[in-house]
């Protein structure tokens, strides 16, 4: 897919028709829209996502969702019926072109906003055909699972590299790699009225001591279907409440009384996230070594006694064996001796050699002590790096643990701080911040409850399906719908597995992907990696003195850092799901498509050095690339890599017209030397599009 | 316990397939091709309707 005109009429903050005509050139793929904090970048992104979606494809960070149209325009107008916020957007996928519009008037917005009027018209050989059902054509076009990683605000992914979202980036995967539906498939054959119905088929003609085994089946799978309805209830509050927060944390930031405070807040929290990111890093390292090395330490006291033993059998000559017990069985066996003595029972020189067994051993004897020797040295060797690895982990660790304490009671002061300032609006704020808090460390509690709770239940429930296979059936009604039962379940385990190799078989092809993108943007001797368990990381080789082999270390990320992984995993993602067709896989028939990249201010988050390295890649992502930057995010060394990139084909910039203009916005913008004007007085709020010619 | 693949000629996954029993592979097929065609819909109401039927006809 690329997009070539995007525009839009009284959408949110645009009044009136404003419009957008995006780079389609391969070797200038990148359209550039400056805008200030504040001045419509987040709304232009939404309006893509309406577009394609409507409301459910509005992002979560968008306020009062159900207010489309221009607010004065709104508020104006005496003809609600031709009173409309418009987007339509003008693409190519697979070279066919097609028109989108959505339409949405006041009178229905008065109503409910959900319901938007959407058409698609397909100009197919100079003729135009209106396609009958828009938005499942849309959504085989591009599923709206896969638009997260397409349209999306670059300062908010940097949650996929973290530990904890192992779980989306195999939906990620999914998602974009056309493996959904197996994923689907697998939901569809769990459900009610599928698994469930031909469970209760059994239970109508099976045994009293069955049926009642399937019923407590069908309690737990329900139990189970209940807690996993309610996990999500709280994962989406969860991030309800995250970004009610970042509302709050904004309004403090730009409240005058607050300000100096809140950015502190903002500093420390982002460094105590940091530092919780280094610290599990480390009790992995922790919990790694111990689980390889730990018992070293407790092996000092049997070394010393294992020397003990084997300095006493020394002294007694008893090892090494110096004589080996097969020769005296062989010369017992002969009744003939070396010296040509007869060796008859009960004979003296019989008795002597016999005698000689008690201190001889054999061959493998002599090697178990050596064997043995070794061994001591090695564990006391092992324990003594043990011992200082754990220490020296342990130290660092104590010492980001103390960080952590002092960051939290610094914030603490803050919030005791802002909380008793007289300011009525700084306090109600303080206030609700607090309640936001409070209810997010509810919900992630509640998560990780529930999480342990279907995890036994699920055991209890697989139990009980053996169970009842194993009870046999009289009854052929019985035994058919046992089979059937059991079909369905044998195809959900079926489709599971292979849906765990086809993600595991495409993570190394993945991985390269990821590597060829970090490399365009990070130093050498550190590099991406998706592990076996599906986390984002950064690892890098560290060189061990007197070792052969160089240490390879998880790199404990800054938020930064993280936001780069992310973005070099939806790039690999997305060129992979251009190349689908090539990647083996089980399911015939998949194709790849080419998808365009929107991203809200991709250099966010990074420091100096990361901001040029993404900005002289960032052409590379994908065939056409749209980016929407501020001037803080922009002026300096990304300009200067941008421009020398040549990629730039189209660029525009945000005129906001308001009565205040925000404290870390600019009123003139300046490109290559030029002024454009961003900023009007005015006592209604809109922004304008306007495209830059220089 | 792991399965050798690299003799052969299918993927992990297609091996997996194989491995099932003939009235499991024939219901997956029949569901699979069902649930291609209507994976881009929000709503799809028959989908049930239509896997039990699969289910019926290939386990007799």
């Amino acid at each position: 897919m690329i997009l070539e005109k995007l525009i839009v009429e009284n959408f949110r903050q645009f009044r009136g028709r404003q419009e957008i005509v995006l780079s389609d050139l391969r070797d200038r793929n990148v359209t550039l829209i400056h805008g200030e904090n504040g001045f419509g970048k987040s709304a232009l992104l939404n309006s893509l996502l309406w577009g394609f979606y409507g409301h459910d494809g509005l992002t979560a960070d968008v306020a009062h969702k159900e207010r489309i149209i221009h607010e004065g325009t709104a508020a104006r107008s005496k003809d609600p019926e031709n009173t409309a916020a418009t987007v339509t957007i003008i693409f190519r996928h697979e070279g066919i072109k097609y028109t989108l519009t959505r339409v949405l008037s006041l009178a229905q917005q008065l109503v409910d906003s959900r319901k938007t009027l959407l058409s698609l018209e397909i100009l197919r050989d100079g003729q135009t055909l209106t396609e009958r059902m828009p938005q499942p054509k849309i959504q085989s076009m591009m599923p709206d699972g896969i638009s997260q990683f397409l349209f999306f605000n670059g300062e908010r992914i940097d949650h996929l590299a973290m530990e904890e979202s192992a779980d989306q980036v195999t939906d990620a995967i999914q998602q974009m790699l056309g493996l959904k539906v197996l994923r689907s498939t697998v939901e569809d054959l769990r459900h009610q009225n599928v698994r469930g119905k031909l469970r209760s088929d059994l239970r109508d003609c099976t045994s009293d001591e069955k049926a009642a085994l399937i019923d407590e089946q069908t309690r737990l799978d329900d139990q189970i279907a209940s807690l996993t309805e309610k996990k999500t209830l709280t994962h989406n509050n969860l991030a309800a409440h995250e970004d009610e927060l970042e509302k709050i944390n904004a309004k403090l930031e730009a409240n005058r009384v607050a300000h100096e405070l809140q950015a502190r807040r903002d500093a420390l929290e982002h460094q105590q996230k940091d530092l919780g990111e280094r610290e599990a890093t480390l009790t992995k390292r922790l919990t790694q070594l111990i689980a390889e090395d730990g018992y070293t330490l407790f092996a000092d006291s049997l070394v010393v006694r294992g020397r003990e033993i084997m300095a006493r059998l020394r002294a007694e000559n008893k090892i090494p064996a110096r004589v080996l017990n097969s020769f005296l069985y062989e010369l017992l066996e002969r009744s003939r001796c070396i010296c040509k003595r007869h060796l008859d029972e009960g004979t003296e020189e019989r008795i002597a050699v016999e005698e000689l067994l008690t201190i001889a051993g054999d061959q493998h004897f002599n090697n178990a002590v050596g064997a043995l020797d070794n061994a001591l040295g090695v564990i006391e060797g092992v324990s003594q790096r043990t011992r200082e690895n754990l220490q020296e982990l342990n130290r660092e660790r104590l010492g980001i643990r103390g960080d952590i304490i002092v960051i939290g009671e610094q914030l603490e002061e803050i919030h005791q701080k802002l909380g008793s300032k007289e300011d009525e609006e700084v306090h109600k704020l303080e206030d609700t911040r607090h309640k936001l808090q409070l209810h997010r460390d509810e919900a992630i509690t509640e998560m990780g409850r529930i999480d342990g709770k279907v995890a036994e239940l699920s055991g209890q429930s697989e139990a009980l399906r053996d169970q009842i296979q194993r009870l046999e059936d009289n009854e052929e009604a019985a035994r058919r719908a046992q089979r059937r039962l059991d079909a369905v379940e044998e195809g959900i385990q079926k489709l599971e597995q292979i849906l765990q190799f086809e993600i595991e078989d495409l993570r190394p092809i993945l991985n390269e992907e990821i590597n060829r993108h970090f490399k365009q943007i990070i130093d050498r001797g550190y590099w991406a990696e998706l592990s076996e368990s599906f986390v984002l990381s950064i690892r890098k080789n560290v060189a061990i003195q007197d070792e052969e082999e160089d240490l390879i270390l998880d790199v404990a990320q800054s938020t930064g850092q993280r936001q780069v992984t992310s973005l070099v995993f939806i790039a690999s993602l997305v060129s992979l799901a251009r190349k689908r067709a090539e990647i083996p896989t089980i399911l015939k028939g998949l194709t790849g498509a080419e998808y365009p990249m929107v991203m809200d201010s991709p250099f966010g988050q990074l420091s100096t050095r990361f901001r040029t390295g993404v900005a002289k890649w960032i052409p590379d992502l994908a065939p056409q690339v749209v980016i929407f930057a501020s001037s803080t995010q922009y002026e300096g060394a990304v300009a200067d890599v941008l421009r020398d990139t040549k990629k730039i084909g189209k660029r525009y910039y945000l005129r906001y017209h308001g009565p205040h203009l925000q404290t870390d916005a600019k009123q003139d913008l300046s490109i290559e030397g030029k002024m454009f004007e961003q900023y009007i007085e005015s006592t209604e709020e809109f922004t304008e599009i306007m495209e830059v010619e220089l | 316990m792991s399965t050798d693949t690299s003799k052969s000629k299918h993927s992990r996954s297609q091996e997996a397939f194989l491995q099932a029993s003939e009235d499991v592979q024939n219901l997956l097929r029949s569901v699979l091709r069902d649930e291609r065609e209507v994976m881009h819909l929000k709503r799809r109401p028959e989908i049930h309707q239509k896997i039990l039927e699969h289910v019926k006809r290939i386990v007799r």
